[in-house]
């Protein structure tokens, strides 16, 4: 016990990963691991190959044309580790527990309720009874359960900004997955709903770690445990808590990449 | 200065052209229907669709029609039934195939067979089933003939292509958003095409089945050569032949000696459109239906 520890296994290890779509080199041999209790934050300006970081632990990336993944993403699930990129690995099933949020809210273009439901339906196999319950708690970790809870059947697209993503946010918890990916999840919002989607996550990363990116420094400052510097597919720079913390050292990696 | 003013004169115009044809469209199909009332209306009744028999014995097909139009109108109804029956889940599935499943290559040369097929007059369409009996006649099946299941075959033939095209265009339309999040959730590719592309793309294949049903009605061309013709009974089996309303109005129309005669046809055409537009309300029922459900 007391070992474990001092030395915790990482959940999630991406190791010289490059992408390539039709040629181009998006990413080139980023190295990454994540640990449980951890929000790492990847920050890069746009086009550093941010988004395609995330898309290649849920091999979402191979949905495009003539794209090229090589080097190693493992998870580990059950104190069992599983190279993703392997074929014997079963991708609908990975794809479940890891929940991945847009960087635009995606709702679909069902019922609130729909939304959430769905996927515990389809993927789960869960039956009625067990999906309303499920549904309930994951819109109750997103604060969203007291503001929805007498409109449950109307349509998604009623629901500002923030609320659909908090839908979005909710739709994967309540799939419980291991780990969370976060596509600048605030991109599209305002100040105030920014502000209540960034206090969630600080609640969620106790209980799951999170890879998150963002092109924001002041969203990096406030949520990141890890930071690591991408630009044009390369990881140029890393820092820790303490360097985040401290305003010189993070304004000058900054000013150095931006 | 004058870049500017160019600019809005050719915006003013290309509003003023889009309006005018808007307007004309919409005055076009008004005149066409105000025709159709004007010489029709007053020929729509009992005696157009029953003539003389009971009508309730006509229904029930127990007795022939021989004044009315009631053969054609059942003829054409079982005519749509029985082709979109055929090819309405064909359509759809090759649409979905041509967008989610084949490779590039594959698209591109099935995509150009579909314009093809899309292309065959139906006069051309007519003549293959015609042909393709007098084949079946000479080889498997000697006592085949011309008659309902036949000219359900090339209907279907005829429409495929509008339908297989406006279900390919209608999901390649939908955002990638939309089609990354069913695997991001765990959804099987056919998962996600059943409950995220296809819901979402229901509108814009509803369009085809609409286009597709509209197309079945009218055709003359097919079923003259595979099994209408002018008779007072209703078809007895899928084998037998049939009487349409387009058939019928192309008949009566051709054979006329009276301006009363005449009427009859436009009449005639005037219950035909209603049965389209019958139709589309029901397509258009059993997708709000389905939307109803499906977004629940
Ligand atoms: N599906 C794709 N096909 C081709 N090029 C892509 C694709 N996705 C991303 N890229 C390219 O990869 C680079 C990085 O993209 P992305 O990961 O979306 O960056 P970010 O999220 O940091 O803005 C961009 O230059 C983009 O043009
Ligand atoms: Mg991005």
């Amino acid at each position: 016990m007391e070992r474990m520890k001092r030395i915790p296994e990482p959940m999630l290890e991406i190791a010289d990963l490059s992408v390539r779509f039709a040629g181009k080199q998006v990413l080139e041999s980023v190295n990454l691991d994540l640990y449980p209790g951890e929000l790492v934050m990847a920050i890069g300006p746009s086009g550093s190959g941010k988004t395609t970081l995330l898309r290649a632990v849920n091999r979402l990336n191979e949905a495009y044309p003539h794209c090229n993944t090589r080097g190693q993403v493992r998870i580990r699930l059950a104190d069992r580790w599983w190279d993703i990129y392997a074929p014997s690995t079963p991708l609908a099933e990975l794809r479940l527990r890891v929940g991945m949020v847009f960087q635009h809210p995606n709702p679909l273009p069902f019922s609130i309720y729909k939304n959430v439901a769905l996927p515990l339906r389809i993927s789960l196999g869960m039956n009625p009874k067990e999906t309303l319950l499920r549904v309930q708690r994951a819109l109750e970790a997103v604060q969203l359960w007291s503001e929805v809870k007498d409109r449950l059947h109307d349509s998604a697209l009623t629901l500002s900004g923030g609320q659909q993503q908090r839908l979005c946010l909710a739709r994967v918890l309540a799939l419980e997955p291991a780990l969370l990916l976060l596509d600048e999840p605030t991109a599209s919002l305002d100040f105030k709903a920014t502000r209540h989607i960034e206090a969630l996550f600080q609640t969620l990363k106790q209980r799951y770690p999170i890879l998150a990116v963002t092109h924001n420094p002041g969203q990096m400052r406030r949520l990141a445990d890890r930071v690591m510097v991408l630009q044009d597919g390369r990881c140029v720079a890393a820092m820790s808590r303490p360097e985040i913390e401290d305003p010189e050292h993070s304004r000058r990696v900054m000013e150095a990449f931006f | 200065m004058r870049p500017t003013a160019n600019r809005r004169t050719s915006d003013l115009a290309t509003t003023i052209f889009c309006w005018t044809a808007a307007v004309l469209t919409m005055l076009a199909v008004l005149a066409v229907m105000g025709f159709l009332l004007y010489r029709g209306a007053g020929t729509l009744g009992p005696n157009l669709f029953f003539g003389e028999t009971h009508w309730w014995e006509a229904v029930r097909g127990v007795r022939p029609v021989f004044d009315g139009l009631w053969s054609a109108l059942a003829g054409t109804a079982l005519l749509v039934l029985l082709s979109c029956l055929l090819a309405v889940p064909t359509g759809i599935a090759g649409g979905i195939y041509l967008s989610e499943y084949g490779s590039r290559r594959f698209r591109a040369v099935a995509g150009f067979a579909v314009d093809l097929m899309a292309g065959i007059p139906s006069i051309v369409m007519g003549l293959f089933g015609f042909s393709l009996i007098v084949v079946l006649r000479h080889t498997f099946v000697p006592r085949a003939k011309t008659g309902l299941l036949l000219a359900a075959v090339c209907i279907a033939l005829l429409v495929l292509p509008y339908l297989v095209r406006t279900t390919q265009n209608a999901l390649a339309g939908l955002p990638s958003h939309l089609r990354l999040l069913g695997p991001s959730l765990g959804f099987t590719p056919w998962q996600n095409i059943r409950h995220v592309l296809l819901p979402s793309a229901g509108r814009g294949i509803l369009s085809g089945v609409i286009l597709a049903m509209g197309r079945a009605a009218e055709d003359t061309a097919v079923i003259l050569l595979t099994g209408a013709v002018a008779q007072a009974f209703l078809p007895r089996s899928l084998y037998d032949k049939f009487e349409a309303l387009p058939f019928r109005i192309y008949y009566m129309a051709a054979e006329h000696r009276t301006a009363a005669e005449l009427d009859q046809a436009f009449g005639t055409a005037l219950v035909l459109l209603m049965l389209t537009g019958t139709l589309f309300g029901l397509a258009f029922a059993a997708q709000r239906t389905m939307e109803k459900r499906w977004k629940g």
